[in-house]
């Protein structure tokens, strides 16, 4: 059995972490459409990784340890940031939506280099002090970082 | 070599046994038409286009099938398992829709 989230499944699993829902709770949190939502929780049921209880889901808080491993492990992040990614991407060049991503090829100073860090520092601390509610479809999701180039290459070479 | 006879040559490649009727209904090119520009004929513009069209094949199952084996074959297992991942997530998405991107019988017509 695949423990290989999708961006469904976790949409659905963020919005029980803070309390059990109904389908129409869910529905509202999500907004996904009624008939895929009622397929993703029968799909995260059947597996045991959500709960039915009078009619109102909950995550199961008591999985196998090994079932959670697999939940998070490396392949399921990358297939998951992936997944976001692309949808970012897409919007950029399909839709031409300039907020949808940004990338940058630079060369740095030592001095800039401090500023560039300076600026993340601040981006991070507000990022920091945003609090998070179970409204999971108002969320907006934001990414950052950089790489060397050199580092980048090596490792797509060693992948 | 003239861009025709290397469209022609490409279109031979990947349909080897195609009949005239198939070219025909593959490239919307008419049965007689499509006899003619096999024995010889220059094709014009539009018919070059359709024959270049006919040969694309990034999007078709066959091809899909053929770069998974390809991945399968040669690259680390890592990769392999990254893709596979990847793969496993658009199918539960589409299964979630359940609504199927190609027929089964295109593809094992193709195969």
């Amino acid at each position: 059995m695949s423990y290989n989230l999708t961006i469904l499944e976790r949409m659905i699993l963020e919005c029980l972490s803070s309390s059990s829902k109904s389908v129409q709770d869910l529905q509202d949190k999500t907004k996904i459409r009624k008939d895929i939502l009622n397929r993703v929780l029968e799909s995260l049921v059947s597996r045991n990784i959500v709960l039915i209880s009078s009619s109102k889901y909950s995550l199961n808080t008591n999985l196998r340890a090994d079932i959670t491993k697999e939940l998070n492990n490396t392949t399921s992040l990358l297939c998951e940031v992936n997944e976001v990614i692309n949808s970012c991407v897409r919007s950029k060049l399909i839709e031409d939506n300039e907020q949808s991503f940004k990338l940058k090829k630079v060369n740095m100073s030592e001095r800039e280099e401090k500023i560039y860090n300076g600026l993340l520092y601040n981006l991070e601390s507000f990022l920091g002090s945003l609090s998070k509610n179970d409204n999971v479809s108002e969320q907006k999701i934001i990414f950052w970082g950089e790489g060397r180039y050199e580092d980048i290459k090596n490792s797509i070479l060693n992948f | 070599m003239s861009v025709q006879t290397i469209v022609l040559k490409q279109f031979n490649e990947l349909y080897p046994h195609a009949k005239l009727r198939e070219i025909s209904e593959k490239t919307g090119i008419q049965i007689t038409r499509v006899f003619r520009i096999l024995n010889g004929a220059e094709m014009k513009v539009s018919e070059l286009e359709s024959f270049q069209k006919a040969t694309d094949t990034s999007k078709s199952p066959l091809r899909f099938l053929k770069l998974s084996k390809d991945c399968a074959m040669t690259l680390s297992p890592e990769r392999r398992k990254y893709l596979q991942g990847l793969m496993e997530q658009a199918l539960k998405v589409q299964s979630f829709q359940t609504k199927p991107q190609f027929k089964v019988s295109e593809v094992q017509h193709e195969l």
